[in-house]
């Protein structure tokens, strides 16, 4: 009856180490979503078509399901389909076309002592480093704007939460953001605002629209990479507990 | 943590970039460029002309400074110093690696990734449970 009894009984030490072994399981799953979405701001997933004018051809076609678009050369009229939300790199590929490749470069970058505007907020947690990105303001110093609370993982799993799905934010800010990516910003702050006029105004004074478009993927793919970094930083911690945990027990 | 080694809390802390033109391009737009006093940046532009050399010691700089959280680095760059971003193990900065438009991520050669799938073997599963 004793042994019957202890079989009911809960192990403490099985507990943690299942706990730490969920935890582990679900950063590496944050991680491989996340890592898939960021990669896919970055880079066009979908299929789509862009034939260019001028003097060049540019062609591109995804995979998709096998369609292809032929383009020829000296068309007069531009004619862009798309089905997918535009990738960064391929916004600043169409913005160089537009402005010309002398303007969209790294010879223009501004040399200048110039702070970042963009920095991030490091501090210990449980699971090992949080960071949170802070937009800050240049000029008078003061961080100001938003906080972007990016990271979702929680530190600690409850005994009746089998497996803890990260609903991430981020997933829901991404749906957002590509539904409104065509738009004009008209709710950001007006210190984000200017921040974005000043790393625009790197490049010209008139700059095309498509690289105001790139500066948006690529804001967005930094949200998803600063989380990345925090999910990173959980799955690594979690597996070297068990790692050192296994060492232990052999 | 074996071997944890004290996390420094930073509230203005820099992403360093060790990419090619465009990936550092674009996220110099989205603003974590930074240029010191001593005219140093957060990045390093990796062309067709940068030597192995440069990127080692760009990757060593960035890791060592205080001032870094995370480093982005591009997968492909990642390969040519593949032993270094493997042998790195601290927290801070983080070490990510990111695709260029010309090399998509390969969960492959992703050094985190690799440094986990071992558990997922099936000798090392069952030896851990017995």
């Amino acid at each position: 009856m004793e042994n019957g009894e202890e079989s009911f009984l809960v192990n403490p030490e099985k507990l943690d180490d299942d706990d730490e072994v969920l935890r582990f399981l679900d950063s590496l799953d944050a991680y491989l979503r996340l890592r898939d979405s960021v990669s896919s701001m970055l880079r066009q997933t979908k299929y789509c078509t862009v034939v260019m004018h001028n003097t060049c051809q540019y062609r591109l076609a995804s995979d998709g399901d096998g369609e292809e678009e032929r383009g020829e050369e000296g068309e007069q009229e531009e004619e862009v389909h798309w089905n997918c939300a535009l990738s960064g790199w391929f916004e600043l590929a169409t913005a160089r076309h537009s402005m010309g490749s002398s303007r969209v470069s790294s010879v223009v970058l501004d040399q200048k002592v110039q702070p970042a505007a963009t920095t991030l907020q490091v501090r210990e947690s449980v699971s090992g480093s949080h960071i949170n990105a802070w937009s800050s303001s240049a000029k008078d110093g003061i961080c100001s704007s938003e906080e972007i609370e990016l990271s979702s993982m929680q530190t600690t799993v409850k005994d009746s939460e089998l497996r803890h799905r990260g609903t991430s934010s981020f997933y829901d800010d991404m749906k957002k953001i590509n539904s409104t990516i065509n738009l004009t910003p008209t709710d950001s702050d007006s210190n984000i605002q200017k921040e974005r006029s000043k790393m625009l105004s790197v490049f010209g004074t008139l700059v095309s629209p498509k690289l105001r478009a790139a500066q948006v993927s690529f804001e967005t793919a930094l949200d998803g990479i600063v989380e990345i970094a925090n999910v990173q930083s959980t799955l690594l911690s979690s597996f070297s507990r068990l790692q050192q945990e296994r060492n232990d027990s052999s | 943590m074996a071997g944890s080694s004290q996390i420094r809390t930073n509230s203005s802390a820099l992403i360093a970039m060790i990419a090619d033109e465009d990936t550092v391009t674009g996220f110099l737009l989205a603003g974590v460029g930074n240029v010191d006093i001593r005219r140093k940046t957060n990045y390093l532009i990796v062309d067709s002309k940068t030597t192995v050399k440069a990127i080692e010691d760009a990757f060593k700089e960035f890791t060592s400074r205080e001032d870094i959280a995370v480093v982005l680095i591009s997968q492909y760059i990642a390969n040519m110093i593949r032993f270094l971003v493997d042998s790195y193990n601290n927290p801070v900065p983080a070490i990510l690696e990111i695709p260029s438009k010309d090399h998509p991520y390969d969960p492959a050669h992703d050094s985190v990734l690799s440094r986990v799938r071992y558990l997922f073997s099936a000798e090392s599963v069952a030896s851990g449970r017995r």
